[in-house]
């Protein structure tokens, strides 16, 4: 008998990454900063206000999440560039605290839900969400996290209701929203990718996939035979773009004399513009190219070497792998070096390579996102299930918002 | 290889016999088989399920069952269509002559090969009846060549081929009537890596495989 309580629930995805935080529902994403720190106190906020002459206001972008648990306002994203102390929600790819880890599921799903109010959609009221959690989190984790989300929760009758109260930092607009969770379902983060590739590339047909998703601060491997992520073999490593940047900043301030240290935020901004110079001052323009390529490599021969391991262990299994799949923000600079490393290793022709090994450019979603995307689809199969359906596997990504500066005049 | 019934256990008036109900359509196409090539259907069955064995026996060495075994062909095809040359050709026809030497010298050996060893089987106007099917085949003549290679490669070792070259007394690159052969770069590879090359034609629905996973419910 179908479940017809499911049929109003809303699909929701989202994953908690090292350095942005994403979620999705059908063609919307919103990503921000995994970053949370402590709002200031009412004067200066009033002051911050006054003195802004940012004319970005949207929420995303100045968002506070009132802290119940603290009795206190927390600012999310990019709006905690004004606290005092901040904390990001994991580090090296496990949650840190799951207040913060809390406010960041809040802070997505009513960013979600103002997305659609502002395309003149009715606010989220009833949500089932797809979560991606950190490898290394595994079980006893994801299931402490989650009866702390539960206790957090207010009962109504036998629902449980999520009450989020938000304020436009710059415009000191303050909004409540009141969602009903159904579920939540918890996956390894880069299920989220291979649902994404299952559903819309694979045609919904049962390939085992190697799924690698290089992050900020870690890269994740998890091999998904006959659908099923394989534990045993699925690790997250501290090392990601992070490590590529931050070794750069090293040696231009080694190069510099030790005088000047470039953050490694700076040249990470500058990657996606496909930017490769920066001016240190006293030194002149300093190319690090060369050293972005040497660096990458270094990255993609610590994966290769996991990802030839763990091949070594399927085949003694009788598995094989049919699609090796690179998603993640660092995909953008390691991809092509791990599809021809991969090439080399079966000695496949180009035209095999290029079928075998993929990227979610692929799914025409961006490399960040796919995950998140997957998710959503993972929380939709659930309900079509519950309610004995077939699962629609279309999505189309219209809509991305970030947390990120726009529209910026003075 | 497969699990066979001995012939002597197989009673002539086996009621296992009458069991084989083919479909009205199934019927038809052996009957229009049988008549173009002149034989009867007991006779075409009998060599429609060697060929099966055979083609089966091929397939789960390189690690695949037949029909995906068949789908990677028809992509080789695909693939190779355009590349064949007049020398590929000669290669293919050689194979064959080779082919059918260890027919008959197995013939001598082991009372007739793996393949045509039905009792009373007419094998040699069988063969005749279905030549005609070989200018048809010609597409799949470089697809069986590079699988050729790579099985022949996957047993014998590099080495091993340098040592009969070496035995043969010519050096490398030129056949046995001392001919340049054409340059052909051809990378050793195992039967794993060839199982590599290829990913499951058909792999299992996920409609059927979908199940209720353990969602934590409010």
């Amino acid at each position: 008998m179908p479940d017809l309580s499911y049929s109003d629930v809303t699909p929701i995805g989202g994953e908690l990454g090292t350095s942005m935080s994403k979620f999705c529902e059908d063609g919307r994403i919103i990503a921000f900063s995994s970053v949370v720190g402590d709002g200031l106190s009412d004067s200066l906020e009033a002051n911050w206000q006054k003195m802004n002459r940012s004319t970005d206001h949207r929420w995303i972008r100045n968002l506070a999440i009132y802290d119940d648990s603290k009795n206190m306002w927390r600012y999310v994203g990019a709006m905690s560039r004004n606290s005092n102390q901040i904390n990001w929600f994991t580090h090296k790819g496990v949650i840190q605290n799951y207040a913060d880890a809390f406010i960041g599921i809040q802070a997505g799903l009513f960013c979600l839900s103002q997305e659609r109010e502002e395309n003149d959609s009715p606010p989220l009221k009833k949500v089932g969400i797809g979560f991606g959690i950190p490898v290394k989190a595994g079980e006893v984790v994801a299931e402490t996290f989650f009866n702390y989300i539960k206790s957090r929760l207010k009962t109504e009758g036998s629902e449980k209701y999520l009450y989020i109260k938000a304020k436009n930092v710059a415009t000191g607009e303050i909004k409540e929203l009141k969602i009903q969770f159904t579920f939540i379902l918890l996956q390894f983060q880069a299920y989220g990718a291979y649902m994404s590739f299952l559903m819309k590339k694979f045609g919904m047909r049962l390939y085992n996939t190697y799924v690698v998703d290089v992050g900020h601060g870690t890269w994740i491997k998890l091999p998904v035979i006959e659908n099923e992520a394989d534990i045993n073999l699925s690790d997250s490593v501290p090392e990601g773009i992070f490590t590529v940047t931050s070794n750069i900043s090293q040696i231009i301030f080694e190069s510099s004399g030790q005088r000047y240290k470039i953050p490694e935020q700076r040249i990470m901004e500058k990657l996606p513009r496909g930017e490769y110079k920066v001016e240190v001052p006293g030194s002149g323009v300093f190319d690090f190219k060369d050293i972005l390529e040497k660096e990458c490599s270094n990255l993609c021969e610590h994966i290769i070497q996991a990802v030839k391991a763990d091949l070594v262990s399927i085949n003694r299994k009788g598995k094989t792998i049919d699609y090796f799949v690179m998603v993640g923000g660092g995909a953008s600079l390691i991809f092509d070096k791990f599809k021809e490393k991969i090439k080399n290793h079966y000695n496949w022709s180009d035209e095999i390579a290029n079928d075998r090994v993929i990227s979610a450019v692929e799914l025409g979603v961006d490399h960040r996102y796919v995950n998140s995307v997957g998710f959503m689809l993972l929380a939709r199969d659930q309900i079509a299930l519950e309610l004995e359906k077939e699962v629609n596997p279309d999505f189309e990504i219209t809509t991305i918002s970030t947390d990120s500066l726009e529209n910026f005049r003075i | 290889m497969t699990k066979k019934t001995p012939l002597s256990d197989l009673n002539k008036n086996d009621a296992r016999r009458n069991e084989i109900c083919l479909d009205a359509e199934t019927m038809a196409i052996i009957d229009a088989q049988c008549e173009e090539h002149k034989t009867n259907r007991a006779k075409f069955i009998a060599v429609v399920v060697r060929l099966f064995l055979d083609f089966s026996y091929i397939a789960r060495t390189v690690g695949k069952d037949i029909f995906s075994f068949r789908d990677e062909m028809i992509k080789a095809i695909v693939r190779s269509k355009g590349n064949m040359s007049e020398k590929n050709g000669d290669i293919f026809d050689a194979i064959s002559s080779t082919s059918k030497e260890n027919g008959k010298e197995d013939g001598k050996e082991n009372g007739g090969s793996k393949s045509f060893s039905a009792e009373g089987f007419d094998i040699k106007g069988f063969k005749e009846k279905f030549g005609a099917m070989a200018g048809e085949l010609s597409e799949l003549r470089t697809a069986f060549l590079e699988l050729k290679n790579a099985v022949s490669l996957a047993v014998k070792s590099p080495a091993d081929a340098r040592i009969q070259d070496a035995d043969d007394g010519r050096p490398q690159g030129y056949d046995r009537s001392g001919l340049k052969t054409k340059d052909t770069k051809i990378d050793g590879i195992s039967i794993d890596e060839l199982a590599g090359e290829f990913k499951d034609s058909l792999p299992p629905s996920y409609k059927d495989k979908r199940k209720k996973l353990h969602k934590l419910k409010f």
